[in-house]
């Protein structure tokens, strides 16, 4: 944890920079939007027969101003707060068959420590032209059609638990040009200390019947920590691939695909197929297959690095074959209940996460997600990796 | 995928065109449903309503959304402005809602929705998209059948059965409608379940019609669903006809405003 010397200096920034932030705006105080949410969160979980207790308050401030119908500037604020476990040992939630290789001397250094934290999220700006818009600054992207997992994006990594969840901003200079009612094109280029090593992407989107579809091309370094050595190393990446979501006798379909060329390094594939249906009464099903040949089609060969680098996301999967499948229903015009099953397809192991959703009183919502891994020893979904809960309440203001 | 679905087709049976005159009393059950869907169907229409659902243990929600209709709702937008939770959602249904694309500004993700999306209800109201009869839908999805005049809400009314023609997927087998002979607006319709067409599930009555700019207009109207006991109630707040709405609006950029 911090000492109150450095949450005193944090503090003592952010409002410093919250008033030169405020300061501009103040003046167009008539069209300043201020807004956001409050959420408290428990989770518990249950790892080598301890359970284990963590809870964070995030306090999410947004602020947005229209200067007129060209210029339009956007930022949020995000303040965590975390108590219970603080601090967890990565090693505790792969399987022993790895674990029990690291030196009793090393274990430490696979530590993870949750930090109380204040975070300017996004901090853009949007100019909009007759022939584009032009979003500056950090900013929330969100590429591709798939549910749980998205091939395309680079930019974010979806927890399989609550893949819908805001995702953070980016730094990024992004254009939009809508061509004509049926095509655009976008470009961002998100900036890093050299052009070289900078991320550029050009898609371009278009309409064919009652179909969206996109191609997409991609440069952009990846980071990646060898946790034998704790040697970081970058990796540099060029993606070509599309994107699909339409309709197909009367169900829901969706497709992704990105190529990953890689120099000194095999290349691989991510892709990605859904379905999804709505019964009347209100009843949702879906379902998404994901193959990932970056991932492994035999779980007897996922080591160290596998793991951690799946659990800190520098990878979107450990095996190579897996589905996110899930059912809704409006159990009443509150409350929603719901399940989900993602499944290894090539360690039969899977993980159950029933969900409930009330919406308390107006503008108050609260979330509970249960998470079961029911795979046998050393698989993705390991039983002994422990099971657990959170309860999520969200207020909005 | 989304589960919290906006439909703005709500608003057009609360949009009508100017008066029409007084026809004469020998009008076929399909001219009847025929004139009542121009009536329902506005060239064009903005709109700010406000919704407020009571459920079943009789607390209140309130939703309130701008709206923006054209081409007799082959075109629509709808943008959600309270509560807070829900403020920035829209909605873009293009197509007689054949397309729909929705936008998450918590994530600023816009999403293309299949059509089965319309069967989920809107934020938990008591209303569906295909409620409300989304384009032409009373004519293509339903055969019609005059059951003869009735006083309905004060009105003297030409009560309609629309019954579900044999290939069609609507949600329900069989609606009553009770339509103003002056005007051709729908004033009440009973909902019958789709697999009993004599389980009545939802009653839908509109009031306080009035004639604005010309145009006659239902300023409110209340769902009583009839199996949860649960009723959502809309009102417009703020109505405009006939306005030269740009195509722009309509667009996947407008969208993300």
């Amino acid at each position: 944890m911090k000492s109150d010397h450095d949450s005193f200096c944090i503090l003592k920034i952010f409002i410093i920079s919250l008033y030169l932030l405020l300061l501009p705006l103040h003046l167009y105080a008539s069209k300043l939007d201020i807004y956001g949410y409050f959420q408290p969160q428990l989770t518990g979980t249950s790892s080598n027969d301890d359970f284990y207790q963590f809870s964070s308050n995030k306090l999410r401030i947004d602020f947005k101003c229209e200067y007129s119908k060209s210029v339009t500037f956007g930022a949020n604020y995000n303040f965590i707060q975390y108590s219970g476990k603080t601090q967890w040992n990565m090693l505790e939630y792969i399987p022993t068959t790895i674990s029990n290789a690291v030196p009793a001397a090393q274990t430490e250094s696979y530590d993870i420590l949750y930090e109380d934290d204040i975070i300017l999220d996004n901090a853009y700006i949007k100019l909009s032209f007759k022939y584009a818009d032009i979003t500056m600054g950090k900013q929330q992207i969100s590429l591709g059609t798939g549910y749980a997992w998205n091939p395309t994006d680079v930019f974010n990594y979806k927890d399989l638990l609550d893949p819908a969840y805001e995702q953070p901003g980016h730094n990024a200079y992004r254009i939009d040009f809508p061509i004509n009612n049926k095509y655009s094109v976008l470009l961002i280029y998100s900036p890093e200390n050299t052009s070289e090593n900078s991320g550029k992407l050009i898609s371009i989107k278009g309409k064919l019947g009652h179909f969206d579809y996109a191609f997409i091309g991609i440069e952009k370094e990846f980071l990646f920590t060898d946790y034998f050595t704790f040697d970081d190393t970058t990796q540099k990446r060029k993606i070509l691939g599309g994107d699909f979501v339409g309709e197909f006798l009367g169900l829901g379909v969706w497709g992704e695909y990105a190529y990953n060329l890689i120099k000194d390094t095999d290349d691989f594939y991510e892709s990605v197929t859904g379905i999804d249906y709505t019964f009347i009464g209100g009843t949702y099903i879906m379902c998404e297959y994901y193959r990932n040949t970056g991932g492994k089609d035999d779980y007897k060969k996922y080591d160290l690095n596998d793991w951690l680098q799946f659990i800190t996301a520098q990878t979107k999967t450990i095996s190579r074959d897996q589905i996110y499948a899930s059912l809704t229903h409006p159990m009443t015009d509150l409350i929603t209940a719901g399940t989900s099953v993602i499944t290894s397809l090539n360690d039969g192991s899977l993980s159950l996460i029933p969900s409930f959703t009330y919406s308390l009183f107006e503008n108050v919502d609260l979330s509970v997600f249960l998470n079961f891994n029911l795979g046998k020893k050393g698989t993705n979904y390991d039983r002994t990796l422990g099971d657990g809960g959170t309860a999520r309440l969200q207020v909005y203001f | 995928m989304a589960n919290k679905i906006i439909f703005p087709l709500l608003l057009l049976s609360l949009v009508n065109f100017p008066i029409i005159k007084t026809y004469a009393e020998t009008l076929t059950s399909q001219e009847i449903v025929n004139k009542m869907n121009d009536v329902i169907n506005p060239q064009t229409a903005q709109a700010k309503a406000k919704i407020t659902i009571i459920t079943s243990s009789g607390k209140e929600r309130t939703f309130i959304y701008d709206s923006f209709t054209k081409d007799r709702g082959e075109k629509n937008l709808i943008r959600y402005l309270e509560p807070k939770r829900a403020k920035g959602q829209a909605m873009l249904m293009l197509n007689n809602a054949d397309d729909i694309w929705a936008y998450f500004p918590r994530t600023k993700r816009v999403r293309k929705l299949a059509t089965h999306a319309k069967r989920q209800n809107w934020e938990g109201s008591d209303f569906s998209y295909e409620d409300m009869g989304s384009g032409d839908a009373f004519i293509d999805e339903y055969k019609n059948k005059l059951l003869g005049e009735e006083k309905k809400e004060n009105y003297n009314c030409y009560k309609i059965e629309l019954e579900k023609k044999k290939d069609s997927d609507a949600g329900y087998s069989r609606l009553i409608m009770w339509i103003i002979k002056d005007n051709f607006f729908p004033v009440a319709m009973n909902y019958y379940a789709r697999k009993d067409p004599q389980f009545l599930k939802k009653v839908l009555i509109q009031y306080e019609i009035k004639d604005i700019d010309g145009v006659p207009t239902g300023m409110k109207m209340t769902m009583y669903n009839k199996t949860d006991n649960t009723q959502t109630s809309m009102e417009l707040l703020e109505i405009k006809y006939n306005l030269d709405l740009d195509d722009s609006i309509f667009s996947e950029r407008n969208l993300k405003k």
